[in-house]
């Protein structure tokens, strides 16, 4: 029988993850890591589970930062964004992933640590430019820029650490709205084909000042497309720039239905940007 | 591990395996076999319960993640011999054939019920999204659901 570590605190999370082997496994929402466990017969020396640090579970948002706690689960991520418009992509992802069971228990830190290239909440987390919050061994603490936090297919988290929270600068961010579209085979419990975060500034009359476009779901980690952001930048958000938007993916995906698709996913993206 | 947790608001206290998963622990352990395995990976929904008031997979929650929560089964439905609404309404409106999927979509039915008693059809659909139903009876499933609702009038 596996040993099984549930702390109920940072501090004793700290102790924990200071016995944990090559062999061990941490345990977020489940939704990913039991699949894997029951396809690949895992049998871990150490079961670290993180469900029961009631800090690990907070969102805290105040009009500077927002700090979404790693055990967050996507429907709490949704509820707690939703409507925020410079997070809001943020809301569309969490809110999109799975299905009411899976959102009722998988975690953004979850789904940022298990480092899949179909995830939603990366490519958001990306655009927004969040500081992922790091504790290992000990307690020690570090933070990585989102952009530095994947590397070949993984992570850059060592042996022994787990992500805390994620945070976002707000006061960067003002001005902006955000939103997330996804690409999948039908429209509810589905895994991306194609995920894109967008967040625009734009003035008094809609024209965007300036814009951000990380897409998912192409390549083994989220990717900006610089391309697309000159065309946006000047212009309305208006679905007609959706042909010469969907023609900057050219070259970045070999599957020739994503080229084609892409389109549709920017078209769909900027009619968000229509609401006001 | 010594697990302690509640299933039907009944205190539970059994020695398990970390790993074992919830639907096991139901189905073999404690011999509630109204819960269902289907697909294993959290795709068909047969296996949902309620844990802490929200629908969960049984086949995706481990031993690891149940100490001292709440977990409800279909059999923790039915009050004092009588059934409870929403077992009455899929009975009623023949939301019914083989009857895999149902004890999984009445859960989810009921976790929307509790946090939303007066579900638009849109908002029924979307809280069975991750149930299906090879038999294909969700237009009786989701009649069903909105009977309960509006039976209940509101209160759950």
């Amino acid at each position: 029988m596996s040993t099984c570590y549930i702390p109920n605190t940072l501090d004793e999370l700290g102790g924990a993850l200071g016995h944990l082997t090559k062999d061990s496994l941490i345990l977020a929402g489940g939704t990913d890591l039991v699949l894997k466990i029951r396809s690949k017969y895992l049998y871990p020396d150490i079961l670290l589970s993180l469900s029961d640090i009631p800090e690990l579970r907070e969102i805290r948002i105040t009009p500077e930062q927002a700090v979404i706690g790693s055990m967050s689960t996507m429907h709490q991520v949704e509820l707690a964004l939703d409507g925020l418009e410079d997070l809001q992509a943020l809301a569309d992802a969490a809110g999109g992933v799975g299905s009411p069971q899976i959102r009722n228990k998988a975690t953004i830190g979850g789904n940022v640590a298990n480092a899949s290239p179909a995830a939603d909440t990366p490519s958001v987390l990306w655009a927004l430019n969040a500081q992922v919050d790091i504790m290992g061994p000990g307690g020690v603490r570090r933070s990585v820029p989102i952009q530095q936090f994947f590397a070949d297919g993984k992570t850059v988290l060592s042996l022994g650490e787990v992500i805390l929270s994620f945070t976002i600068d707000r006061t960067a961010l003002t001005g902006w709205r955000s939103a997330f579209v996804k690409l999948g085979h039908r429209s509810q419990v589905t895994i991306s084909r194609i995920g894109m975060a967008m967040a625009l500034r734009q003035d008094a009359s809609g024209v965007i000042q300036d814009a951000r476009v990380v897409v998912g779901a192409i390549k083994p980690i989220p990717f900006p497309l610089p391309a697309a952001e000159d065309i946006l930048r000047g212009n309305l958000p208006d679905p007609c720039l959706a042909e010469a938007l969907g023609a900057t993916f050219r070259g970045n995906t070999r599957r020739a239905y994503k080229e084609a698709a892409a389109k549709g996913v920017f078209e769909d993206v900027l009619l968000r940007f229509q609401k006001n | 591990m010594r697990l302690n947790f509640f299933v039907n608001d009944a205190p539970v206290s059994l020695e398990v395996d970390p790993q074992r998963r919830l639907l096991d622990i139901l189905r073999e352990d404690l011999e509630l076999t109204g819960t269902k395995e289907g697909c294993s990976e959290g795709e068909c929904g047969a296996c949902t319960v309620i844990m802490d008031g929200l629908a969960v997979h049984a086949c995706l929650t481990l031993a690891a993640q149940l100490q001292g929560r709440h977990v409800t089964t279909i059999e923790g439905l039915e009050k004092n011999g009588e059934l409870d609404i929403l077992q009455r309404c899929f009975v009623e409106e023949i939301a019914i054939q083989c009857g895999f999927c149902t004890t999984g979509m009445i859960m989810s039915a009921k976790a929307l019920l509790l946090h939303n008693p007066n579900p638009t059809e849109e908002e029924i659909r979307t809280a069975l999204s991750g149930n299906l139903c090879r038999c294909s009876g969700y237009v009786q499933i989701v009649n069903a659901v909105s009977r309960a609702a509006r039976e209940l009038g509101g209160e759950v």
